[in-house]
């Protein structure tokens, strides 16, 4: 433990409690090192942690791994696993953050990420702590819906009859029984954790609502309250008891499955003992996923069946707002399409391309057998009455002069041979057919490629694998708009930024080198600049992180935004498309998008390029970066 | 609860983001002595509010801010999470109506929370900020009755600033808690200030005392008044 000397590299994050930091050569692994004045109390604790190696135990857990000294052996922090590509639980649960951070995600992919919420906290209780603070600052959730734990050196751990207790926690994920009471001395309990549990799960099978956040008849009370005072609002159970109802517009128990809706009356009761447990929820949770149905006219509406229809097209009709929108149901007739690639796209399905067979004469076609089979099948039917002759003959024969029985019958013998050979021997044919269908096709291939045939097939194909891609284009476009919709003013600002490039800054400390690092990753104009984005890369420390932050704020500080006012074209498309305010808003901001935003241009003229030189397929999917 | 109960059609921005609110009016003082500097800095200041409170994804959803400048009264906008907030460039000129600007400012509030309650969201105390330059040249007993008022019953945390020559004294008598004078034109620390106590009051619990950092220290924005 410990023995190895390394050197931290870059601030990750700053934490109530201490620092955390990536570490030189050993990528995937971070360090936290305490504020000075708490190291003394988290030593034992820490070193008791790393000795009954919870950390080799599962990685979904950031447990401490290593305990970390300085040189002369004094206690500072300790190592564990670096969580990247995660994002904080509530970044996914709130409906607002969830289609920024998480475009793809439907309601199948929400109730998957619950279930690994259920196994992560599972896993904890494997390895013989308990959370004590489990909330969802500490819960994160990456792109394939799995789920990590961070702020494991919280977690309440005893060993050896000594135990090490969570002292901390968030009011809105703490159970009743606790409200009011000094966390710090209390022993925590896996119910204690099976209600925090169940407050993450609520938010995320709930749209982000807190279980207890609902329409009291009585005076308005604080969350901590309403916890303490058993308001459960979504209880179809303790209605009356709680005086609470749900807000409008929000999912309600009865669209669960039985399995479920009991499982949160249990988590929610008045009894802490029948709280559902990490495993109860694997069990309800999975029953959810099997019963889900697809809604027949959103195809990104996925709805428990026991709710007998479409929620989400529900909740939509009550409040406007499209929960899992189809974002590749964008129409894609663009109005403001004035590079005209659309119209391109049209017209190059509505060209009709020549077809060989168009291209040559008419011939005249055979009919029926040709002449040499006719006459090889007339020669055979000649052959067919000798020999009945011969078996006539035959029987006269053997009738009149019996005698000469043996000559009547090799005559009969010979005419049923003669007779029975009528069919016509095909090879020759099949042989002359093959020969005039090879000479057609050498005269045919030959004739195609004179006329550029073989160009226009070529071309047609390209440009059907262009269309298609470009048409693929309107998904990253429908997010895109998404995510400008929400924001005009910081469309705005993004392009006023974009214009002052990271190469001609002249901030003191980024030489060409470190300039050339952050282009590497993206990173070119003060409109990429933000905190988050710098701190990560190597060699950007907090002070050049700060410096880099504080250049994009003196450029931000000159921005002006100027509203956009409606033009001629604008006002027409408003009034064209006046029944339906999403689909306007979509219009107006794509036209927009179009003209004023320089990321967008991009897009559309890296589109268009696309659309009208198949040569550049493979270029306009590497400039998007 | 019963199934005749009315239900309204509810707001798509509660669907959208149902997390708590923690709703801030800003009281500005656009009268005639603001012209110049004070008022310029003061636009850049809001731009930078907007900007910090951004970064911060838990604030930006749970934060709403609604602006109402004097003279004469007017809502510049109505409480929108931060992303929604475009705070209008500001001009001075004018009069100092400050007491109608109180008033109307605590209205909003008040229409603010009935819709919470409606849409069963959870908030925090809210804030009410005041920044001023002058005298109210209008009634304020009514704005100083109601400020009091809503400080006693826990409803709202009301803050004064005073600019260069504002008059500290009458500050004094509408605010409960003790106005503060802004040091120079500092407001783009002031913000900065606001926006980073506010992450912190957005991430704490309702009702908890949060340590917020002291304006009058020697590198704050402000000097005891």
């Amino acid at each position: 433990m410990g023995k190895d000397r390394f050197s931290v590299t870059e601030l990750i994050g700053k934490g109530g409690e201490g620092e955390v930091y990536a570490i030189n050569g050993r990528p995937g692994q971070a360090v936290k090192i305490y504020d000075t004045n708490l190291r003394a109390k988290r030593e034992g604790k820490v070193r008791a942690m790393v000795g009954e190696g919870l950390a080799v135990k599962t990685d979904l857990v950031a447990y401490p791994g290593e305990v970390v000294t300085d040189p002369r052996g004094n206690f500072l922090g300790f190592v564990m696993r670096l969580l990247s590509g995660y994002r904080p639980l509530h970044e996914l649960y709130s409906p607002k953050s969830r289609q920024r951070h998480f475009p793809k995600s439907d309601y199948r992919f929400i109730v998957h990420a619950a279930l690994n919420v259920a196994r992560a906290v599972g896993k904890v209780y494997q390895t013989g702590c308990v959370i004590g603070d489990l909330n969802h600052f500490g819960v994160l959730v990456a792109q394939d819906a799995t789920v990590a734990l961070i702020d494991a050196d919280s977690f309440q751990f005893s060993l050896n009859g000594k135990s090490y207790p969570c002292v901390v926690g968030v009011p809105d994920f703490t159970p009743p029984e606790l409200h009011g009471k000094n966390l710090a001395s209390v022993q925590r309990t896996i119910e204690h954790d099976s209600f925090g549990l169940a407050i993450a799960l609520f938010h995320l099978l709930f749209m982000g609502r807190h279980p207890y956040a609902g329409r009291y008849k009585g005076p308005d009370i604080s969350m901590g309250d309403a916890i303490a005072q058993n308001r459960f609002a979504f209880s179809l159970a303790r209605q009356a008891a709680t005086q609470t109802s749900p807000p409008p517009g929000a999912l309600t128990l009865d669209m669960f499955p039985d399995v479920v809706a009991r499982a949160f009356e249990n988590a929610f009761g008045l009894t802490p003992g029948a709280r559902t447990s990490a495993v109860d929820w694997i069990r309800a949770l999975n029953s959810l996923e099997g019963s889900l149905n697809r809604c027949s006219k959103v195809k990104t509406h996925y709805y428990p069946s026991a709710a007998g229809g479409c929620v989400w097209c529900k909740l939509t009709g009550n409040s406007g707002f499209d929960m899992f929108p189809d974002l590749t149901a964008v129409e894609p007739n663009i109005p403001s399409d004035a590079r005209g690639t659309e119209q391109a796209i049209r017209e190059i399905l509505a060209f009709r391309f020549p077809t060989v067979a168009g291209l040559l004469p008419p011939a005249a076609t055979p009919r029926g057998a040709s002449g040499a089979l006719r006459e090889a099948k007339s020669g055979k039917r000649g052959r067919a009455f000798a020999g009945l002759l011969m078996m006539g003959g035959a029987v006269a024969g053997f009738i009149y002069a019996a005698a000469a029985w043996f000559v009547w019958v090799g005559l009969a013998i010979w005419g049923w041979a003669t007779f029975s050979d009528r069919d016509v021997e095909t090879g020759p044919f099949q042989k002359a057919f093959k020969d005039a269908d090879e000479r057609v096709q050498r005269e045919l291939n030959a004739f195609v490629q004179r006329n550029g045939m073989t160009e226009v097939v070529k071309v047609r194909g390209d440009l059907d694998a262009t269309i298609s891609r470009y048409k693929g284009h309107d998904d990253v476009l429908a997010r895109e708009i998404m995510v400008m919709k929400s924001n005009r003013e910081s469309r705005q600002r993004q392009a006023y930024l974009d214009r002052f490039s990271i190469r001609r800054a002249n901030i003191s400390g980024t030489g060409p080198a470190k300039t050339a690092t952050l282009i590497s990753i993206g990173i070119e104009t003060a409109a990429d600049v933000n905190r988050s984005a710098v701190l990560p890369v190597p060699g950007f420390g907090d002070v050049m992180t700060s410096k880099l932050v504080a250049w994009r704020r003196g450029h931000g500080s000159r921005f002006k935004y100027e509203l956009v006012k409606p033009d001629g074209k604008d006002v027409s498309i408003r009034s064209k498309f006046w029944t339906s305010a999403s689909i306007v808003e979509l219009r107006v901001d794509l036209y927009l998008l179009n003209w004023r935003e320089p990321k967008g241009v991009k897009l559309i003229v890296m589109n268009v390029r696309a659309a009208r030189t198949a040569k550049m397929l493979n270029e306009s999917s590497s400039v998007r970066r | 609860m019963d199934t005749f109960e009315q239900q309204p059609f509810n707001d798509a921005e509660f669907a959208e983001n149902p997390e708590q609110r923690c709703p801030v009016v800003l009281l500005l003082d656009t009268s005639y002595s603001m012209s110049g500097a004070p008022i310029s800095e003061l636009n850049e200041g809001l731009a930078t509010l907007r900007q910090e409170l951004m970064n911060d994804p838990m604030a930006a959803k749970r934060v709403e801010l609604a602006m109402v400048t004097f003279g004469p009264v007017e809502i510049k906008c109505d409480f929108a999470t931060v992303d929604h907030f475009y705070p209008e460039t500001l001009v001075a000129d004018n009069a100092t109506p400050m007491g109608e600007a109180i008033v109307t400012g605590l209205d909003m509030l008040r229409q603010r929370k009935d819709r919470y309650r409606e849409n069963g969201v959870k908030y925090y105390r809210p804030w009410v900020f005041l920044i001023t330059d002058g005298a109210p040249t209008d009634s304020w007993q009514e704005a100083q009755q109601r400020v009091h008022q809503g400080e006693e019953r826990k409803e709202l945390m009301f803050y004064a600033v005073g600019v260069e020559q504002a008059d500290m004294s009458v500050l004094g008598q509408i605010a409960t808690r003790h106005p503060l004078k802004l040091k120079g034109l500092a407001f783009k620390e002031l913000f900065q200030w606001l926006s980073s106590s506010l992450s912190a009051v957005s991430q704490s619990n309702p009702g908890d005392a949060v340590p917020l950092d002291n304006p009058t220290a020697p590198d704050g924005w402000a000097v005891a008044g």
